[in-house]
């Protein structure tokens, strides 16, 4: 039960798999159609999330103070996609840190990135998870991570931000608590209602929704831009160049 | 004597050990049991309670009676009294049994030591909810979040609780969430809109409206800085910084500071693949190639079929300048505000230059083995 907050605890993978899935086939929408007020931030998103997702995000925006409004870094994904972040993922680890034996290596992968081979589906194939920034309102993203970068500080409650940027990491992580998110405590980004990981951390066992697939011709052009772009993103393992 | 004082008192102390346990069976009633109370004499008030908040039960004939911490006999014989009290039965049989204990968990999170979920049991308060969460040390008990499972919010300020009231310490009922929130720093405001490092501050003491906009990085360049709006719970004023007196307005903890950025509409922001990134100025009619061109036309290496066209809603779509800039197609007619992103090739001087000194040293270079 104990949580170290400077090390940060994702959901045992173990315990997701018990979780039993009740989907009654809630549709994916569209956030451009039924929330054109939230921001895609990234060209990769693909703007899908189930109904009531989109529903709950949407009350969470109206949360927030004016001027202020989300940016979607992530959505659904397809499942293909989750399988090519873990195995990148671990292509990394092993560069960064080629010491580390075959168990650590997966669980560390493990800590950042939902195994795609699992039982449980990884929360963002469900419909159900949303990688989240804050945006003022010429969009440009407010600060969340200061004085990290890249993976430091991913930790919701980290110690050592400034306090502007735990203002405002707070700031977001109210608006979507009130509404009815749950968050990774690992990832102050990564917010969900009604996979496994919100069953697990709401000491529920069973969950909404399961895997769920779109058409490829939905997302096929996104996808391409998503891969430009991760194949240029640097390892988060290694330290910054600057 | 002394020896029989001394069995008197041995006695009483088992008498004291065992009646803990015969007073152990029945329980005592708590907020949120179901109750069902039958009289015989009097079948108006036969029926089903649920154990309110408070802990009291609304009864036909009795009114608001109190319930919590007595048994259900206890609970029975007062009714059973109290109806033959007050007339309305001569004699009253009235039998109390707990039909519903509570059940269900509550899940807690946030900053918080352990985060998890708990069974409800009776009577359990967010005081009991909060001792096992163990706040972290800079938790904010100011705004505990408390969401029922209909989705109900209710922000507590937990540092209000009094145990003897219970003020500021609700019930738990079934599928509730804590949710506590890490203080921020110190006391805070709110800049926003046009300056350089929009978002949430620290408030310092003697603050001013120039001050925090300053801490905010300086006025962006396409702020307004003779309209910015000061916001203090729901009154607004409007400052001119160029005014000094305005300007030297004090903020308070919570204000929020609006800096107006609708002289920026007037401008068009071209940025990346363009000979000079900058700003336009807007007159009506401006077409994407005049935006262009103004900032020096796009550099070699530009993506112009992906051009991106963003307006001040955040409406972005993304245009092929090519058929354009060689005049199959036509024009678009931009927007005051909007911003123009062309992909790929941004100018680096610096490699310009480099390139430029390498051709002068090849050539020279050639020109010595020439000769």
């Amino acid at each position: 039960m104990s949580w170290d907050r400077s090390i940060g605890r994702p959901e045992p993978v173990a315990a997701l798999d018990r979780i039993r899935h009740v989907d009654d086939g809630e549709p994916l929408v569209s956030l451009l159609d039924a929330a054109p007020e939230i921001v895609i931030h990234r060209d990769s998103v693909i703007p899908y999330l189930r109904e009531t997702v989109v529903r709950m995000l949407k009350d969470a925006q109206s949360r927030l103070p004016e001027g202020v409004r989300f940016g979607v870094t992530d959505a659904w994904r397809p499942l293909q996609r989750q399988v090519r972040i873990y195995e990148r993922m671990t292509a990394w680890l092993k560069e960064a840190k080629p010491e580390l034996p075959p168990h650590m290596v997966k669980r560390t992968v493990n800590r950042w990135v939902a195994p795609p081979n699992r039982k449980a589906p990884p929360g963002h194939c469900t419909g159900a998870a949303v990688d989240l920034v804050l945006l003022n309102a010429q969009g440009e993203v407010l600060d969340t991570t200061s004085p990290f970068d890249r993976l430091g500080g991913a930790p919701t409650f980290s110690y050592g931000l400034t306090p502007e940027a735990r203002a405002n990491r707070m700031m977001l992580y109210e608006a979507m608590m009130a509404a009815g998110f749950s968050n990774c405590r690992d990832e102050w980004w990564h917010y969900s209602y009604g996979d496994a990981g919100w069953a697990v951390r709401m000491g529920l066992d069973e969950c909404i929704y399961d895997a769920i697939d779109l058409p490829m011709e939905e997302y096929a052009e996104k996808e391409e831009v998503w891969v430009r772009l991760f194949q240029s993103r640097p390892n988060p393992f290694l330290p910054s160049p600057d | 004597m002394r020896r029989l004082l001394v069995l008197l008192a041995v006695l009483c102390g088992l008498v004291g050990l065992a009646w803990p346990q015969a007073g152990a069976a029945p329980r005592t009633i708590q907020p949120g049991d179901k109750l069902r109370i039958v009289c015989e004499e009097e079948p108006s008030i036969s029926k089903d309670y649920t154990v309110k908040e408070d802990g009291t039960i609304t009864v036909t004939f009795l009114g608001t009676i109190r319930v919590q911490g007595q048994n259900a006999e206890q609970l029975g014989a007062f009714i059973a009294k109290k109806l033959e009290d007050d007339r309305i039965v001569r004699r009253a049989t009235v039998r109390v049994t707990i039909i519903g204990e509570v059940s269900g968990r509550v899940s807690f999170g946030g900053a918080v030591r352990s985060a998890g979920d708990a069974p409800l049991t009776a009577g359990m308060r967010l005081a009991d909810v909060l001792k096992l969460a163990n706040p972290l040390p800079d938790a904010d008990l100011t705004r505990v979040q408390l969401r029922s499972a209909e989705g109900t919010l209710n922000v507590i300020d937990f540092t209000k609780f009094d145990p003897q009231t219970n003020s500021a310490n609700p019930v738990m009922r079934a599928g509730d969430t804590i949710t506590i929130v890490l203080k921020v720093q110190g006391e805070t405001i709110t800049v926003l809109g046009g300056v350089v490092r929009p978002g949430v501050m620290e408030w310092k003491r003697e603050m001013t409206v120039a001050g925090a906009v300053q801490q905010a990085g300086g006025l962006s360049p396409l702020a307004r800085g003779s309209r910015v709006r000061l916001r203090r719970g729901t009154t607004e004023r409007t400052i001119d910084l160029g005014n000094p007196t305005q300007a030297s307005t004090l903020v308070q903890p919570g204000d929020q500071v609006l800096v107006d950025i609708s002289e920026g509409r007037r401008y068009v922001r071209v940025g990346g693949g363009v000979q000079v990134p900058g700003l336009v100025e807007f007159t009506p009619g401006l077409t994407l190639m005049e935006a262009v061109q103004n900032r020096g036309g796009v550099v070699p290496k530009a993506q112009v079929n992906k051009v991106e066209i963003q307006t001040v809603d955040l409406e972005r779509r993304t245009v092929d300048l090519g058929p354009i800039l060689a005049g199959y197609a036509a024009d678009i007619t931009l927007q005051a505000g909007d911003v123009v992103t062309i992909p790929g090739g941004e100018r680096r001087r610096s490699g310009g230059s480099l390139q430029q000194i390498g051709i002068a040293v090849i050539g020279i270079l050639l020109f010595f083995l020439g000769g």
